[in-house]
């Protein structure tokens, strides 16, 4: 029961870590983001409980989805800037 | 100074590519070097980093919102909301909250698999300003966390950022940090094996930087931060990570 489970998150993570490479390049870097990260919790998750090929490719593509879109989407991560930039645009 | 460049058509932030990088080469020292004098799976400290790095993404980014607010509030009616709070989530973290947000990742995952927290922060917490110091680097990039007007040895000058003031000398607060950082981390190396075993690296590491962000934010000329009292936000917290870095230090120092 307990492996089927950890299979299970070991297909969401791949399949999660799939949708965040795809969103990155059709321009949903930020949901692409959001999936990205849950991907990578279930994958560490499935890694832990049943480590086998899929979660370690689930694991390895949500990082990878993860990190492109964050690469992307993060366009300046200034400490700030983003409001006054935002203010300056109006 | 630089803040993207183009691979493959797509426009990638220097700030974020180099950051990028620092959690690569923390997180190799991190599970090369001081995971050495811990009984811990290298497998499980590359898990609880990025718990952690989403903890700090997530953390640094919510304390970036909640400072915020006074300025969304007070002008509420003359600026585009959807595209504000767009532009909010595409830049601007505070590191704080990040820092909060990271060990609390760290101990989620510590708690969900069981396995020592303490052990885990005391690999993870010398390269956090290693990673941080790259980090003000990036900044330097971008053109955020700027210095105030300076005409001094060492004033950097901006023309094409959009986030700190073309041509004006800054005082060159990146640089000055950055320095900073890489000293804390040589400090905590260095002191690492005396102090194994016990919270007083972590309680350096707050006092060390608590110290040096508390001044360096007097030179910052990125006044849109909140301010409270004439100090800013991160100053206060500062102050808070201030006392509790010596109390940790000094309660740790005691028990030995």
């Amino acid at each position: 029961m307990e492996e089927k489970k950890s299979n299970g998150f070991a297909v969401a993570s791949l399949v999660l870590g799939i949708v965040a490479i795809v969103f990155n390049f059709i321009g949903l870097s930020i949901v692409g983001l959001i999936l990205g990260i849950v991907g990578i919790v279930l994958g560490v998750m499935a890694k832990k409980r049943n480590p086998n090929g899929m979660a370690t490719a689930g694991l390895v593509l949500s990082i990878i989805g993860t990190v492109l879109c964050a690469l992307i989407f993060i366009a300046c991560a200034a400490c700030v800037g983003a409001v006054g930039s935002a203010a300056s645009m109006m | 100074m630089l803040p993207t460049f183009n691979i493959f058509g797509y426009e990638i932030a220097s700030y974020g590519f180099i950051i990028f990088l620092g959690i690569i080469i923390g997180s190799v020292v991190a599970v090369q070097y001081f995971s050495k004098f811990h009984n811990i799976k290298k497998e499980d400290i590359i898990y609880a980093i990025l718990y952690g790095i989403i903890g700090l993404g997530i953390g640094a980014k919510l304390l970036y919102l909640i400072t915020n607010i006074p300025f969304l509030l007070e002008n509420y009616e003359t600026l585009d909301i959807w595209n504000t709070l767009m532009q909010m989530l595409k830049g601007g973290f505070v590191f704080y909250g990040g820092l909060i947000g990271g060990i609390l990742g760290v101990f989620i995952y510590s708690k969900q698999f069981k396995i020592s927290f303490k052990d885990l922060l005391l690999i993870l917490v010398p390269v956090i300003p290693l990673v941080h110091g790259i980090g003000r680097i990036g900044c330097l990039f971008a053109g955020c966390c700027y210095g105030m007007e300076y005409h001094g040895f060492g004033a950097i000058t901006f023309h094409n950022s959009n986030l700190a003031p073309n041509g004006i000398p800054l005082f060159p607060t990146q640089i000055i940090e950055a320095i900073c950082l890489f000293i804390i981390f040589i400090v905590l190396l260095v002191t690492y094996k005396k102090f194994l075993g016990t919270y007083e690296t972590v309680g350096l590491y707050c006092i060390l930087y608590s110290i040096v962000r508390f001044t360096l934010e007097f030179f910052r000329g990125d006044l849109i931060r909140g301010v409270y009292f004439n100090v800013s936000t991160s100053q206060w917290i500062s102050i808070a990570i201030f006392i509790v870095g010596i109390a940790i230090f000094v309660y740790e120092h005691k028990k030995r």
